[in-house]
């Protein structure tokens, strides 16, 4: 019908007409506009669907065609039409008397059978809906996006967790040896073996392909000018790149290491050395004891546990003087870790049945059983077989996944409470033969529209956060989406997430009875704000956990950084040295000593607060017959308690004025207590056949790890169990630059060729819990964000009770209630659902950090105040995000409030 | 007037029926009718339309949105295999009741 305006004349007061849209007009009748406006008013109130409004325009059209051809005006056959029809709850209340009488069946859920035009449809409608309410869309997408966010970033760290190693192509065949180790003190599990055990167990058991043992060493490399000191060592056994499937960008992994003098660099290192040479051919100097050549260049993933930097065969031992039979002899130095490969078919715990007591003839005393670890656990699982990194990975994994659920409660909160606006829309719908399935299914067009928006939100955001993440990871994720893997398990995140939050709203929304709706108009309130105050409340539990969480995991670390740790760590350089640095010692001091910038000079064969050499049980003059203390050692000189600042319980220091303290022990207060003899001192100790007195015993100062209580140790001036690598300078306070110019030039006079490359040895002991720093940075960020979407809900919601109260809220003013009363009145009703979270959080996170506390020997205690603050951080967040629209409606006219209802 | 009772129970056969004699839409039926029962039976769009989609649902009728000679779009409904079996099964049953209230009409004299 192309039916041109026909304009009548004048207006009619009849004008108005009961549905909207059709506004009071002067301008002459325009039927295609009236037809327009009122076309969209059937569409405001989203009752009908798009094509059951397309039928009722024709209708209409026809109807008043008719009527026009009768004689009518447009503008009278349109009113005629159109009042008939009346409004809306007129069409719902006609439809709906045809199918309460039962003349038509129960809409049943049944799915209507999939069309594109009914799911464009669907996404139409739910476009149109977000955008007429703009802020409960933003609030949610929003909410989504960082939520999914969060769930991508921690999906990409499990991802590379959970990839190490496992690019080996005989990853499923390799296994780490662990030794249980039965002692006095307990079992403890650990991957150092001695050194000959390797080889032993392959002549033995034809299952076993390939033994690859290794060491990590430190050495000082040189080649030209250029002298660095290198960390990452591995030496390792000639089967060790066949073993495993690291690529060599020069080189072949069979020939690299055939040759003893051969050495194999990481790629990353070339640059450093050889610059554009190649590096092929060029010979290394090792710290100035051997010569190897550069074989091969291999490249080493980030996602494998094989962190080295340079390669060679324990075949070269003998190149730096060592005596390599000497080691293949050795069964009791426990220094050694190593990997074997399976046969193919053969069984790992056949092998682990028959290995497992090899250790006892050569130690008959000591419980020692062998057992296997798979490669593709070593990452993730401890020596014992507990979780080491999974248990991060677990922890991480229920956190992404709590904070998503955050984020689908808004959905869910604010689609259900605003149910009552859309119980009439849904009633209507119902009887204007839309099924149960259908409803269902335009609920989850419309939740799992707004997860994809806030997926394609949270894409955006982690491309450009995950710089950031990296940094607080300390690790090099990527993200490509070329990966179709990943891509479907990002998928996964937003559809559960899009379901999730559709699920319960489409549930409750569509399973009520139209009649009680339209007839009535009663809603279906009660059981939907119970729901939503139980979300609210699972809200603000987690994000409580989190905020504790936090908070425990910071003080801890602040508990750890300002724990007297009995020894003096600010002011102390320290220096690694090599063979022929360390024979300097004696006149490096001397020379040092001149410049009055530093106090005292002193060598170990480690850092005092990482000690990881044990000696094992020892004898001494006295002891009881049910004593027995596992000890580790550490190998001094004579100055090392005055420059470490360690102070004596009981006995002297080291002195040289006495030569025979040459041959005398210090022990540390664990030690002497663990010893169970109170006048220890002068009696003899048995250091492993070096029988000498012991003269001192030191307060304890912290010498391992703070997870770790302090282990008992004996020092000694000896040097047949270690040598002393570590030069220590203690400088007096100040600045520092003059004294360590000076360092730098007695060093490079004293021991040319070898560089100067010292290090703060409480820059060394913080590093120590670089992994508590970002663990806290991490709960920091999980519980802001968890805060911040849950916050985000509370607007939500808070936005829509100042919509659906203003009425309460007038009448309350004009009552003469102040807007202060009013503000506290609704704040209160979410103060007390935060309170609950806080009571049903409290409990969970102080068992969770108790946990977590119970892995260090050294732990602050969960204070009170922790959750006190984390509550008030709750209630804060609650009545600032509720405040605001409170406030607003409260100051309001009430007269206007009123007026509006 | 008539029952609304009737009224339900009459609309289903009632529109069938319209519909085999052709594709129809909304206003021509309601329209036809209106003119068939003499204005006893006035159709309001509000019931019309809901049956309508029921019965499209069951299979029973079909539709389809087509231009009218206007250029206008209407949705057209028609019979299906299935409406026209169901249109068989309901003559059966209104002729048999017919018949009855025929034979007890005819001759109420006679029995008294």
């Amino acid at each position: 019908m192309k039916e041109k305006r026909r304009s009548t004349r004048g207006s009619r007061k009849d004008d108005i007409r009961p549905l909207e849209g059709l506004a009071l007009s002067i301008k002459p009748f325009d039927l295609d506009r009236a037809v327009a406006e009122w076309t969209r008013g059937l569409r405001r109130s989203e009752a009908l669907e798009d094509g059951a409004i397309a039928e009722l325009v024709a209708h209409v059209r026809d109807e008043v065609e008719d009527l026009i051809q009768q004689g009518r005006s447009p503008e009278e056959a349109f009113g005629e039409v159109t009042g008939l029809l009346e409004g809306l709850e007129t069409i719902g209340a006609e439809y709906y008397k045809t199918k309460a009488r039962g003349f038509l069946s129960p809409s049943s859920l049944r799915p209507a059978g999939f069309s594109i035009a009914l799911f464009l449809n669907s996404i139409k409608v739910s476009f149109r809906k977000m955008r007429r309410q703009k802020w409960y869309s933003l609030i949610t997408v929003t909410g989504l996006a960082a939520g999914m966010a969060c769930s991508i970033l921690i999906l990409l760290w499990v991802r590379d967790e959970l990839s190490y190693d496992r690019f080996h192509a005989n990853a499923g065949k390799i296994y780490r040896v662990i030794m249980e180790d039965h002692r006095a003190e307990g079992i403890s599990f650990h991957p150092w073996l001695p050194f000959p055990l390797g080889p032993a167990l392959k002549n033995e058991f034809p299952e076993i392909a390939a033994v690859s043992r290794w060491a990590p060493e430190d050495m000082v490399v040189r080649y030209g000018d250029e002298a660095h000191t290198e960390n990452r060592f591995l030496t390792v056994d000639l089967a060790f790149f066949e073993m495993f499937s690291f690529r060599f960008v020069e080189g072949s992994p069979a020939l690299a290491l055939a040759d003893p003098k051969s050495i194999v660099i990481r790629d990353t290192m070339t640059q450093k050395y050889f610059g554009e040479e190649d590096p092929v051919g060029k010979v290394l100097n090792l710290s100035g004891r051997a010569d190897l050549v550069v074989s091969g260049v291999v490249h080493i993933p980030e996602n494998s546990d094989f962190q080295f930097d340079f390669f060679f065969s324990f075949q070269a031992y003998p190149l730096f003087g060592v005596d390599l039979a000497a080691y293949e002899a050795d069964w009791k130095s426990n220094n050694y870790q190593f990997y074997l490969l399976l046969e193919e078919g053969s069984s790992a715990e056949g092998l682990e049945r028959k290995i497992s007591s090899f250790l006892k003839p050569r130690n008959p005393d000591r419980e020692r059983i062998l057992r296997l670890q798979p490669l593709s656990r070593t990452h993730l699982y401890n020596p014992d077989g507990t979780d080491g990194a999974m248990r991060y990975v677990h922890i991480f994994s229920l956190i992404a996944a709590s904070v998503l659920l955050i984020a689908c409660v808004n959905f869910m909160n604010l689609a259900t409470a605003r149910f009552e606006g859309r119980a009439r829309e849904v009633g209507l719908r119902k009887t204007l033969g839309g099924s149960r399935g259908q409803l269902i299914r335009q609920f989850f067009t419309e939740s799992l529209l707004h997860s994809a928006l806030g997926l394609a939100a949270s894409l955006v955001f982690v491309a450009s956060a995950l710089p950031f993440f990296n940094q607080l990871l300390g690790r090099r994720l990527t993200f490509d989406l070329a990966h179709a893997g990943l891509v479907g398990r990002i998928a996964a995140i937003a559809l559960f997430a899009g379901l999730a939050s559709g699920l319960y709203p489409a549930l409750l929304l569509s399973s009520f009875p139209p009649a009680r709706v339209i007839r009535s108009g009663a809603h279906p309130g009660g059981r939907s704000v119970r729901l939503r105050q139980v979300l609210v409340v699972f809200q603000f539990a987690v994000s409580t956990l989190l905020i504790i969480g936090t908070l425990v995991v910071n003080s801890q670390i602040a508990f750890i950084k300002g724990r007297d740790i009995g020894m003096a760590k600010n002011d102390i350089v320290y220096l690694q040295m090599q063979k022929k640095s360390r024979d300097s010692v004696d006149v490096l001091r001397q020379e040092l000593l001149k410049h009055p910038g530093i106090a005292s000079v002193s060598s170990s064969s480690q850092l005092p607060f990482d000690i990881v050499s044990w000696l094992g049980y020892l004898d001494w003059e006295g002891r009881p017959a049910d004593r027995q203390v596992y000890f580790a050692f550490i190998s001094v000189d004579h100055d090392f308690a005055r420059t470490c600042g360690l102070s004596f319980l009981l006995g002297r220091d080291f002195s040289r004025d006495i030569p025979a303290d040459a041959g005398s022990f210090i022990i540390n207060e664990t030690a002497y207590r663990q010893m169970g003899i109170e006048d220890l001192i002068g009696r003899e100790l048995d250091f492993q056949g070096l029988k000498g007195p012991i003269i001192g015993v030191v307060r304890d100062f912290t010498n391992r790890h703070m997870t770790d209580a302090v282990a008992p140790l004996v020092m000694t001036t000896s040097t047949r169990n270690a040598a002393r690598s570590y030069l220590l300078l203690r400088l007096k306070p100040g600045d520092p630059s003059a004294a360590l110019t000076y360092f730098r030039e007695v060093w490079g006079k004293i021991n040319p060729g070898f560089p100067c490359e010292y290090r703060f040895l409480d820059e060394s002991f913080n590093s120590l819990y670089v992994n508590e720093g970002r663990l806290s940075r991490i709960f920091f960020a999980f519980a802001a964000l968890a805060v911040f979407i849950s916050g985000l809900g509370l607007v939500g919601l808070s936005l829509y009770m100042a919509e659906e109260k203003t009425k309460e809220i007038g009448v309350r003013r004009v009552l003469g209630a102040s807007p202060w009363k009013i503000i506290s009145f609704f704040s209160l009703n979410f103060a007390k659902l935060v309170l609950v979270a806080n009571l049903i959080a409290w409990p969970v996170a102080y068992a969770i950090m108790h946990k977590w506390l119970g892995d260090y020997a050294y732990r602050t205690s969960i204070h009170p105040w922790l959750f006190l603050a984390a509550a008030a951080l709750g209630m804060g967040i609650a009545f600032l995000s509720v405040g605001y629209q409170t406030f607003r409606a409260a100051t309001a006219n009430p007269v206007d409030s009123l007026r509006y209802e | 007037m008539i029952s609304r009772a009737l009224i339900a129970a009459s609309t289903k056969p009632l529109l069938l029926s319209i519909l085999q004699d052709g594709e129809s839409y909304g206003y021509q039926i309601i329209k036809k009718m209106r003119t068939l029962s003499g204005g006893h039976l006035d159709w309001s769009f509000g019931m019309l339309y809901p049956v309508l989609h029921r019965l499209e649902k069951d299979g029973l009728i079909a539709s389809e949105w087509k231009l009218s000679e206007k250029g206008r779009l209407r949705k057209y409904y028609r019979l299906t295999e299935a409406g026209i079996l169901e249109l068989e099964r309901e003559k059966v049953q209104w002729l048999t009741v017919h018949d009855v209230f025929a034979r007890l009409w005819k001759k109420p004299e006679a029995v008294t």
